[in-house]
């Protein structure tokens, strides 16, 4: 407990927080990169600074992305993308200091307000997924997967077939019930299966590099020319109470949703916001509504999407997917034991994801200017090194070439994937998740001598089932 | 076309997941098996390429063609992976070599005073790294 309330594991998620906005607001770089390639590097910490420094570097992702969108249109992800849609405007009515110090501070009420529901949903939750069975739990499994397929972008069956190959991609290697080998293709180098971390790196890190020099040269975006400071002083936020809580509220239950990104939750609360909105006409010409709506909505996913990963094991969005990993590697068993298990390490993630929240307020009140700067510097300076840094990170993992060939095969694979528009998300569930529901399902059926009926017959399946058929219905309807 | 050749190629991976699912033998004690669950995903994983495959695709996007440069760029990544796998060179050397020769590949550069900046900041990263590597994560880098 001592380790969790450190300086130094604070210091870690301070790291973390100021890494992940300098890397959200340099549009292309994404904070699913960085904590990707940032996992070799936590091998040599303890799990609880290691751990805390990616959830800081997460919120720090989602946080600093709203910088270049607000002052220069361009989103740093795409959780900041309809932020520009309000944000921009203001900087050209010569308000940029008081669209950042919006956008920051919304962003940190969202966080915190996320966090609180972190908190109160994940130990009764997980007291109650304890009581799962195996159908349960594989049922749980399939709707992350489904879900993350309907909501991914583009064709739903593009999303579905590529959700198909990330499961098959985790076949390769020991049976998780028996430990024979299978699907070798009498491959040696196959018996261990692909490495989590190599396929990470490539498909999150690698790929984005390859995205990134497919359009160069382009032409260089100029530093903005002048700036005023961000204002923190008569922002009357208070009378935005109401918009702030229900973004807020809206976010983190997008976020608890698995496979729903920060980018969805923004559209959805600005959607929201508008439609409640006693000057909808503003919406799109430097509302302030709308870019608190959207901050506080984008910020306040990332403690939902906490939720499931702490409570059940199931990641709620890919970054999660990846601090998933993350936990695996530093010998955490994700899943509803975590809190009997590892309550060290659920109090650290609790305490990264509001710690996080406060050094990123201060860090971007302080540096947003700064960093806006810094989000200028050409691509071609970054890629190289980002290429030697992604090739030593997977070289750091077991010392051996190979798996670094791995890494390159994922830089490929997911590179192609994206150019011929079918999703990664649903690979990168599939491919985590394959193991976990292969395991319950074949326990599941173990007990019941095959017979596959209690699937369907148990309320959880049931609530499963209606969830997906729900958010299908809706997609198809507002897509 | 692109896509449908992808799609194609799509239909080939499952396809032969599915066989070797078929090849796998059963396991006595296990009601599924090693194979069942695979199998099955590789059988949806075919039905569904199938369907992409004979749908008429409708706007189709156009795709950027890619610069040889790019090409370049991708074989100069691994021609560095594959000289380190043969430890031939220290990694630093080639490293630095790398990084300054992808800068020329993807930046076309003329300025000579960017370049020299470019070389000496490619030395000074990639020292950084392998001293950072091999001294705190105790990483073999050096030949």
């Amino acid at each position: 407990m001592l380790e969790v309330l450190s300086l130094s594991t604070g210091l870690f998620i301070g790291l973390g927080v100021i890494l992940g906005i300098i890397v959200g607001a340099i549009p292309g770089l994404t904070a699913t990169m960085l904590i990707a390639l940032s996992l070799p590097f936590t091998f040599s910490m303890e799990p609880i600074p290691a751990i805390s420094m990616l959830i800081g570097m997460y919120i720090g992702g989602v946080s600093g992305s709203l910088i270049t969108a607000i002052v220069m249109r361009m989103p740093g992800t795409p959780a900041s993308v309809i932020t520009t849609l309000d944000g921009y405007p203001m900087t050209l009515r010569g308000e940029a200091g008081r669209a950042l110090a919006l956008g920051i501070w919304a962003s940190f009420f969202g966080g915190v307000v996320s966090w609180a529901f972190l908190i109160l949903l994940s130990e009764p939750l997980s007291r109650l997924a304890v009581k799962f069975s195996n159908f349960d739990y594989f049922a749980l499994i399939a709707m992350a997967l489904l879900l993350i397929v309907f909501l991914s972008k583009g064709n739903m069956l593009r999303g579905l077939l590529a959700g198909a190959v990330g499961i098959l991609a985790a076949a390769p290697g020991s049976d998780p019930i028996s430990g024979s080998f299978r699907f070798t293709f009498g491959q040696t180098w196959l018996q261990d299966g692909f490495p989590l971390l190599a396929v990470l790196i490539g498909l999150f890190a690698g790929n984005q590099i390859l995205q990134e020099a497919l359009d160069l040269p382009r032409k260089h975006t100029d530093a903005p020319k002048s700036q005023e400071r961000v204002s923190f002083g008569s922002l009357k936020l208070v009378r935005q109470w109401v918009n702030i809580l229900r973004s807020s509220v809206l976010g983190t239950w997008i976020g608890v949703l698995p496979g729903v990104g920060a980018n969805v939750g923004s559209a959805f609360a600005y959607a929201i916001a508008r439609s409640m909105s006693r000057k909808p006409q503003d919406y799109g010409k430097g509302s302030e509504e709308g870019l608190i709506a959207s901050e506080a909505a984008n910020n306040a996913t990332v403690g939902g999407a906490l939720v499931p990963l702490v409570a059940l094991g199931i990641p709620g969005s890919v970054v999660d997917a990846i601090l998933l990993g993350g936990l695996v590697i530093h010998g955490v068993q994700p899943g509803p034991f975590l809190f009997r298990n590892e309550p060290d390490m659920v109090y650290a993630i609790f305490n990264a994801a509001f710690i996080g929240n406060l050094i990123m307020l201060v860090a971007m009140l302080a540096l947003s200017r700064h960093i806006a700067k810094i989000a200028t510097v050409p691509k071609e300076y970054l890629l190289p090194p980002l290429v030697v840094m992604c090739i030593v990170g997977t070289f750091a993992i077991s010392n051996n070439w190979s798996t670094v060939f791995v890494m390159l095969l994922f830089s490929g694979v997911g590179f192609v994937f994206e150019r011929n528009n079918y999703p990664l998300a649903p690979f990168v569930i599939g491919f985590i998740l394959a193991p976990l529901a292969e395991s319950n399902l074949r326990s599941a059926t173990m007990f019941t001598d095959g017979a596959i009926l209690p699937l369907l017959a148990t309320p959880v399946p049931i609530c499963v089932s209606v969830v997906c058929i729900v958010m299908f219905i809706l997609n198809r309807r507002f897509s | 076309m692109t896509s449908r050749i992808f799609d194609g190629f799509l239909l080939v991976i499952p396809s032969i997941f599915l066989l070797q699912a078929y090849r796998t033998p059963e396991e006595t004690y296990d009601v599924m098996g090693p194979a069942l669950w695979p199998g099955l995903v590789a059988g949806l994983a075919i039905g569904v390429a199938l369907v992409l495959l004979l749908t008429k695709r409708v706007g189709n996007s156009e795709v950027k063609p890619i610069q040889p440069r790019f090409w370049l760029f991708c074989a100069a990544t691994v021609a560095l992976v594959v000289i380190q796998s043969v430890a031939v060179a220290p990694f630093f050397l080639v490293a630095t070599l790398f990084c300054f020769g992808s800068y020329l590949l993807i930046a076309y550069e003329t300025s000579p005073m960017r370049l020299v900046l470019s070389a000496a900041g490619s030395i000074a990263f990639c020292y950084a790294v392998q001293w950072l590597f091999t001294t705190l994560v105790q990483l073999d880098l050096t030949v």
